[in-house]
């Protein structure tokens, strides 16, 4: 199976703080990847810099076999853990947005997924809720038929019942080629979702290993080893 | 790519845009028929009214620079736009292009507004003869129009590049949470070194021009263009090095 990103000796420091030290990571194209780590492990840096969010780093990046710049983006569609819209913004001028910028948008599953979200179409930005305003962001990053998902919390500060759904809509929607990074910090009822998981701890990278071997290798869950490997309480 | 981020520039501006414009004409038509009813109290309030509008389109317009160049680009919003696959000459073209245009459109507004005013209150100034005398001098003196056009250009150009320049160089300096408070300080700083330079250059001409040496004439105007072309160039290359190299989004 060939490479999707490969990320050599990747170096980010604020101030005097490293925020990511020396990360050498490679990973395959349709594998489902857990990037695990408390909070400021260095999680979103990673993602940034993997997204072109930040551009001050040292380290080089590939995203599928070329060095990465501006085109990349094409192949990744990125989540982040903020809301990104304009509040004057109607839902029919972000599909627009999106359709134009990115050729692998796909209209009829966006609106898919609006049914499936019960978000009510044609609503001004400012007139939904919190929660509708992050599912439409998941929506439209899910109507993309891309190489490479990044998604950075997409389950942080939900109710079970919609992590859920979460969960599954980004399984069922992915396309099955592409591969998928998904940063959490709540690792529990996922291990069974990721081919392989990166435990980021202060900026280092720990353990990267398929999630079988590396739960064969310490006879625990997914959320034991994670608390072992953070030494919280077991 | 370019066109489709110029596109939808505009439509994230023309709402905020076309609402100021409708209401400078509304109350210019409305001082002309209350001019034309009779020259009462009323219609030098209109008048008062619109030439407030007048200077709030100004600052309008400093605020719509701030929301497109700064709060789009490296605020919540930057993280939308820097999702999509366009290069940074690219973003920064459409930027420029489209705020240019807003720009000539606004003074086109500003200027229409208060002279459909001004020679409707019958203070011997004919909107009509005053264009047919411009566009005469110009038919005359082609390459002076032309002269005078291009430092209009220069000008936008350095006045937009500025606040380009100004929000890359806040991005790179600082990362912490009071931004609009440093992006103040930055901005009279940035001023008074931008103003200084240009002020070094541009001073044998002013030492000429009050020692009688130097004729305001339109060689001095390309003087002018040839400074502001300078330093505009410089922002344009530094704002375009920053955003490549020095992005970081909060």
């Amino acid at each position: 199976m060939s490479e999707m990103v490969r990320m050599e000796h990747i170096t980010k420091s604020y101030g005097l703080v490293d925020a990511l030290s020396d990360v050498n990571l490679t990973l395959e194209k349709g594998k489902i990847i857990g990037l695990l780590g408390p909070n400021g492990s260095g999680k979103t840096t990673l993602i940034k810099i993997l997204t072109g969010m930040t551009m001050q780093y040292s380290g080089k990046i590939w995203i599928d076999g070329k060095p990465w710049s501006s085109d990349s983006k094409a192949l990744i569609s990125y989540l982040p853990d903020q809301l990104y819209f304009d509040q004057w913004m109607k839902i029919q001028d972000l599909e627009n947005y999106f359709a134009d910028m990115f050729s692998d948008f796909n209209r009829l599953k966006f609106h898919d997924l609006l049914r499936k979200f019960r978000i009510e179409d044609r609503v001004y930005m400012k007139k939904l809720s919190k929660g509708n305003q992050e599912k439409l962001q998941l929506a439209l990053i899910l109507s993309r038929n891309a190489m490479l998902y990044i998604f950075d919390e997409p389950i942080g500060g939900v109710d079970p019942a919609l992590r859920q759904i979460i969960l599954d809509t980004i399984m069922e929607s992915k396309n099955t080629e592409a591969t998928v990074i998904l940063s959490t910090h709540q690792i529990y009822d996922v291990e069974e979702l990721f081919d392989e998981v990166i435990f980021l701890k202060e900026g280092k990278m720990i353990v990267h290993k398929e999630t079988k071997a590396l739960l064969a290798e310490t006879g625990k869950s997914l959320l034991d080893t994670f608390k072992e490997v953070f030494r919280y309480v077991v | 790519m370019l066109f489709k981020l110029i596109k939808h520039e505009f439509i994230a501006s023309y709402r905020t845009y076309l609402p100021v414009y409708v209401a400078m004409y509304a109350l210019a038509l409305l001082s002309f028929v209350s001019f034309q009813i009779s020259d009462n109290v009323f219609s030098y309030v209109l008048v008062a009214i619109l030439a407030l509008l007048e200077g709030a389109l100004g600052i309008f317009s400093v605020y719509n620079l701030v929301i497109s160049l700064g709060v789009r680009v490296y605020g919540k919003q930057g993280y939308l736009l820097m999702s999509i696959p366009a290069k940074t000459q690219e973003i920064m073209g459409a930027k420029y292009l489209v705020n240019f245009i807003w720009i000539l459109v606004s003074g086109f507004v500003m200027v229409s507004s208060l002279f459909l005013t001004i020679s409707m209150m019958g203070l011997g100034v004919n909107f009509h003869e005053l264009l047919s005398e411009l566009f005469y001098y110009l038919s005359l003196s082609f390459w002076d129009g032309l002269t005078i056009v291009i430092f209009l250009i220069v000008y936008i150009s350095y006045y937009i590049m500025f606040f380009m320049f100004l929000f890359a160089m806040l991005n790179l300096v600082y990362k912490g949470e009071k931004k609009i408070l440093y992006g103040v300080l930055l901005y009279f700083g940035l001023s008074m070194v931008i103003s200084s330079i240009i002020n070094a250059f541009s001073l044998p001409v002013l030492e000429g021009l009050i020692m009688g040496g130097i004729n305001w004439t339109i060689g001095t105007l390309w003087y002018e263009i040839l400074v502001y072309f300078t330093v505009t160039s410089a922002m344009t290359f530094f704002t375009y090095r920053f955003m490549k190299r020095k992005m970081e989004l909060n």
